[in-house]
């Protein structure tokens, strides 16, 4: 299930490439891509569960969490023509066999490499931050990591639409005695967004 | 020099009135980072008030068991238990059952020849079943009896004793007696069949519903939510001590003598040699249905259900000097995840054990506001945990 999706999400970006990739190369749009140029972009998708390592870094077989959804909020303000940085503020969920929701909420700083020629546009990005994770009634604050790339393709002057993938890095870490409970999972992220630049 | 001096006043007053302007300024920026930083604050405060260092998100996740149980009890309330030599039967809004020895699924039980009925109530001393059908008043029709599993069923003429405008709020089993409680008119009753008819056991037309009745070893024990009654099965009377007299609501006993009421206020009182002696279950909060688990033996359990929204149910260790253990912590009857994954915000309506295996243990459920199971079953294997057992965890029926 989680391999179809992947290749799922994998064949629509690959798909978004080749129709944007067909359209006018001109490159009206250069003004956004400059520094001091801003946005906005809103991103609701799928959220994939990958793989946890407990405490030992070893591969926790039975994660035992389904497919779910993500929303995240990304503002990026550019320093150049091709690096941007900004935050980001995100919400998500999984559920689990036992008939549970787990759901994270991480707020991130991120730096975005954007290159491409308009009305494409192509954008590695990392991000790190704090996490509020809630399962039935009990919460951790947990670092948080993110690393993916998306693509782009502008719709008119301040708008552009486009699609992302993103993996998250998730530690969950314990204090003093406890840290024997550390784990470390990782998701995917995969969105189309709405990209607003002003 | 008047004019100049006239005219230094108005500019000292005038910088004045800038700088008070400007000092104003400053102290509203100031004031509102301020309540930045407290809001900030406050939010991250929240934030890790919220965190529970001792529990593993991700680990929790990996130890949960998929539960499969049966459609039937999906979004249902289970209100009681009985059985028989060879079956389980459940209450629902009809009669369920299934055979011991799992050779069937849960399947609606035929009573008097029909599954199109309402049941009120469902007992069983072992060997008997008893099923009160009522119609769709809720008023009682009959009190039926089956000796062979549900084969055959004989009418017990209930209604001729309790009344035609009866509405049966439950049906128990104690010591081998059938026990009837009642509403009528507005006023509750309890009644006991003593082989030929049903008769009052004593407690007639009180102003609060009666909860649970059992079977100490002696006495029979009754409670409402407000009185705590007791003595034999046509006489029981009100118990004058006072200190377990108000918001009463789990019933238990060991039938050796000691008797557990759970109360609104987080205590359990236990009476024993004639003294009851209060439990401090978890301070100011509400409790709910009571139980005695008897394994491992070397473990006194309480386990009361949680009267509060999160609901699921404590265990109290007796043992030394008693522990408990909640959300979050090692449940002798289940692991944590299991118990997070089922129990959670739902209301237990009830612990059962079958009548002659103590290693059975069954958790009725509310119906609840998610769409999980209202039934489940834990088993106790005295060979498990190097011969000290162990309990399996619940699982769905």
């Amino acid at each position: 299930m989680k391999k179809k999706l992947v290749a799922a999400a994998i064949v629509l970006l690959v798909l978004c490439i080749g129709m944007v990739w067909a359209q006018d190369s001109a490159d009206p749009f250069a003004a956004n891509r400059k520094k001091g140029s801003q946005s906005i972009e809103i991103s609701p998708g799928g959220f994939l569960p990958l793989f946890v390592l407990d405490s030992n870094f070893a591969m926790i077989s039975t994660p035992n969490m389904s497919p779910g959804a993500a929303f995240s909020v990304l503002y990026r303000y550019m320093l150049g023509k091709n690096l941007g940085v900004g935050g980001s503020i995100a919400g998500s969920f999984v559920t689990t066999v036992g008939g549970r929701t787990l759901f994270l909420a991480p707020v991130c700083v991120s730096s975005t490499w954007v290159f491409g020629t308009d009305p494409m546009e192509f954008d590695i990005s990392a991000e790190i931050g704090m996490n509020v994770m809630r399962l039935s009634g009990n919460g951790i604050i947990s670092p948080i990591a993110k690393l993916g790339g998306g693509i782009s393709r502008y719709i008119s002057e301040s708008w552009s639409i486009g699609g992302k993938l993103m993996w998250w890095f998730v530690p969950e870490l314990h204090l003093g005695s406890y840290a024997n409970l550390n784990s470390y999972a990782s998701f995917l992220e995969f969105s189309i967004g709405a990209q607003y630049h002003f | 020099m008047n004019i100049f001096g006239y005219s230094i006043k108005l500019d000292k007053t005038l910088a004045t009135g800038r700088a008070k302007q400007k000092n104003a300024a400053l102290s509203r920026k100031d004031s509102g980072i301020a309540g930045l930083y407290a809001a900030l604050a406050l939010t991250l405060l929240v934030l890790f008030a919220g965190c529970d260092n001792s529990f593993s998100i991700f680990k929790s996740i990996s130890q949960e068991t998929k539960q499969v149980g049966v459609d039937l009890f999906k979004n249902v309330t289970v209100r009681a238990m009985a059985n028989d030599a060879a079956n389980y039967y459940a209450l629902l809004g009809q009669v369920v059952w299934r055979p011991i020895d799992g050779s069937a699924s849960w399947n609606v039980l035929s009573v008097n020849g029909s599954t199109d009925y309402f049941a009120a109530g469902l007992a069983s001393d072992g060997a008997k079943v008893y099923v009160a059908k009522a119609n769709s008043n809720n008023v009682l029709e009959d009190v039926y009896k089956t000796i062979d599993s549900g084969a055959t069923w004989t009418a017990m003429n209930a209604a001729a004793s309790i009344g035609s405008s009866a509405a049966v709020d439950w049906l128990k089993c104690a010591n081998g007696t059938l026990f009837v409680a009642f509403h009528a008119s507005g006023t509750y009753s309890l009644y006991y069949y003593d082989g030929a008819a049903f008769k009052s056991a004593g407690i007639a037309n009180i102003s609060r519903p009666l909860i649970d009745i059992v079977w100490d070893g002696s006495e029979y024990w009754a409670i409402s939510d407000s009185a705590a009654y007791h003595g034999s099965a046509g006489a029981m009377t009100e118990d004058t001590a006072p200190a377990p007299a108000q918001g009463l609501i789990g019933l238990a006993t060991d039938s050796a003598g000691r008797v557990l009421i759970s109360r609104s206020d987080g205590l359990v009182y236990s009476l024993q040699s004639g003294a009851w002696t209060p439990i401090t279950i978890k301070a100011s909060t509400k409790l709910g249905p009571l139980f005695l688990l008897t394994q491992p033996a070397a473990t006194k359990t309480i386990m009361v259900g949680k009267g509060i929204a999160t609901y699921g149910y404590y265990e109290y260790d007796e043992t030394g000097t008693g522990s408990l253990k909640e959300n979050g912590s090692n449940y002798i009857s289940t692991s944590s995840s299991v118990y997070l994954s089922t129990m959670l915000s739902k209301h237990v309506i009830g612990f059962w054990q079958p009548s002659n295996d103590a290693n059975i243990l069954y958790v009725m459920l509310a119906a609840g506001g998610t769409d999980s199971y209202a039934l489940y079953k834990n088993t106790f294997d005295p060979a498990a945990n190097a011969g000290a057992g162990a309990w399996s965890g619940w699982t769905a029926e």
